[in-house]
């Protein structure tokens, strides 16, 4: 990849990441857990991976989005785990 | 926290910038109209001709790209306002017309829109069937893989690499890996090697005899180890995908689990079992609509020569109509396009051309026939499910809570989802929907009577401060596909 790499805040943890990639690639290379589900509290991750199953929903400077919709930006901060036990 | 929306007018408003989109976008632009075509994703393409993140890299030569932005290309030329990270989350008729409502940049932003014409190309997705251990973190769809490795260059699981499933989109996906250079450990495909039935299909169709031989040709380039006549019987693992179980299928398509093999260190699971329309937006706009499984179930019904729906005004173009592949979606598109112009301008589209439109359009779809009769997508989960497996997965509604509300009485997919909430959560049930239809199917209710799951307003999730702005901007709409389906 030829995209320049940028830094966000995952967690708490600075991550590097190519600027203009689905944040859901970056996320799952870290643990392809990204939350939990509402009941059983079992982990998910990325389903679909085109917008439509909501199973890589995390939370991106304080909005809830689909991470495998959502570019990676500088400085974006990013917390996965929605609905851990 | 308050949100201000735009409200765009418009002659002809297109939903979905993909192969079917950017053609009805362009031909009605072409032919006078003026023209807005909203789409979900960051660059128009759609899924088939998807435009790769790298640029300069390998998948951006590909046919299918340059096919994305020479469509894109002609649509923008042709005078189409071309809008992308515009989600439609409602859709109403207006008297003659219509009102849409979007989501912008995944809900920052709000637009309504009045187009006094719709042409509806929403595409397909993959239609999930479930499978012991699916939910786990590393399954993903095949689908799902292609994109990836489309928008970031490889797949982000550490691990192994399985395809699994069945059609030929799988050495679609398989091609894709191939041309990025990227390596896939096992391909799992459910039909037995047939060369013989293979060579009959393809006999009559010269055209795609060379695209017939790449693909082969590419999936021996991925380095896959090849199981032809397998399932995928189980995947496993404690918080993710660690190991996947194939078995040998019978001729019936039963896997044979006493002759089940494990393969270890499995990072990926890229799994397909076939296409369904979208039809969130044609069924919230009270289109009818039709179950026919050789065209991916549920889809909206549209003339072949006019691509106008049960609605006036209303026209359907694409996958949404059934699954075809791109190139039916190509030809459906221009005549949806050129039939809406012409409604909106008050001509008459050139007979000659539609009848032309319309014979191609008929030998697109006869190949995209022959394709899945050739690899029949199964209509039921592929393998006996354990009664606690989990089948909704917004809701966490095993199938042991959805063979009960069958068994005391519910009889459509509406009434499991009011009884188990099977359907209810973020996906509208659009993950869960062939998996309930296949539970209904086992007690005697066959898909076409179990219906499919209602349209509700917002179509998608979005952020309320969105739906409040973009719906501020025009009296309340009506709701006429939220009836009985």
């Amino acid at each position: 990849m030829s995209a320049e790499t940028v830094l966000i805040r995952l967690n708490g943890r600075e991550v590097s990441a190519p600027v203009g990639q689905p944040l859901a690639q970056v996320l799952t290379a870290v643990d392809p857990a990204l939350r939990f589900s509402p009941k059983d509290k079992a982990p998910r991750g990325m389903f679909c991976g085109m917008g439509l199953c909501f199973e890589c929903m995390v939370e991106v400077d304080g909005l809830r989005r689909r991470s495998c919709l959502t570019p990676v930006s500088a400085g974006m901060v990013v917390r996965t785990g929605e609905g851990a036990a | 926290m308050t949100m201000a929306a735009d409200l765009l007018s418009c002659d002809v408003a297109v939903i979905g910038a993909g192969p079917a989109g950017l053609a009805a976008a362009k031909e009605a632009a072409a032919a006078g109209a003026d023209v807005l075509c909203l789409d979900l994703y960051d660059r128009p393409g759609g899924q088939y001709a998807m435009q790769p993140g790298d640029p300069s890299g390998p998948l951006a030569a590909s046919e299918a790209a340059r096919l994305g932005r020479d469509l894109a290309e002609a649509a923008r030329a042709a005078g189409v306002r071309l809008l992308s990270r515009a989600e439609l989350f409602w859709a109403a008729p207006e008297g003659e017309g219509f009102l849409l409502y979007a989501a912008l940049d995944g809900g920052a932003g709000a637009l309504a829109v009045r187009a006094r014409a719709v042409v509806v190309a929403a595409g397909a997705m993959e239609r999930p069937l479930p499978f012991p251990g699916w939910t786990l973190p590393g399954v993903i769809g095949a689908g799902a893989a292609q994109r990836l490795v489309k928008s970031g260059g490889a797949l982000p699981f550490g691990g192994k690499v399985v395809l699994a499933g069945t059609g030929a989109f799988l050495m679609a996906v398989a091609s894709t890996f191939a041309k990025a250079g990227r390596r896939i450990d096992h391909f799992v495909e459910r039909q037995p090697l047939r060369p013989l039935s293979s060579l009959t299909m393809l006999a009559p169709w010269p055209s795609r005899w060379s695209a017939a031989a790449g693909l082969l040709a590419d999936l021996r380039r991925t380095g896959a180890q090849q199981h032809h006549g397998h399932a995928v019987t189980r995947a496993l693992g404690r918080d993710r995908l660690e190991a996947v179980e194939i078995a040998p299928v019978d001729a019936l398509g039963r896997p044979d689990l006493s002759r089940a093999e494990r393969i270890g260190g499995v990072g990926a699971l890229c799994i397909g079992y076939g296409f369904q329309p979208v039809i969130d937006a044609t069924t919230a706009l009270g289109a009818d609509h039709a179950h026919n499984p050789a065209l991916g179930g549920w889809h909206c019904l549209a003339r072949p020569d006019s691509g106008e729906t049960s609605r006036p005004g209303l026209y359907a173009a694409g996958e949404t109509c059934g699954i075809g592949g791109m190139r039916p979606a190509l030809v459906s598109g221009r005549i949806a396009g050129l039939s809406a112009a012409a409604r909106v301008l008050g001509r008459t589209p050139d007979p000659g051309l539609m009848r032309s439109l319309a014979a191609e359009l008929a030998k697109a779809r006869r190949f995209a026939v022959s394709l899945a009769a050739h690899w029949p997508a199964p209509e039921a989960p592929p393998v006996p499910l354990p009664e606690a497996e989990v089948i909704c997965r917004c809701e966490d509604v095993r199938l042991s809570d959805i063979r009960a509300a069958v068994q005391a009485g519910a009889a459509e997919t509406f009434a499991v989802k009011m009884w188990t909430r099977a359907g209810m959560g973020p996906c509208q049930g659009r993950v869960c929907g062939a998996a309930l239809a296949a539970a209904l199917a086992e007690a005697g209710v066959p898909p076409g009577q179990a219906g499919y799951n209602r349209a509700h307003l917002p179509l998608r999730p979005v952020p309320m401060n969105a739906v409040h702005a973009a719906l501020a901007r025009t009296a309340r709409p009506d709701t006429p596909g939220t009836g009985p389906a």
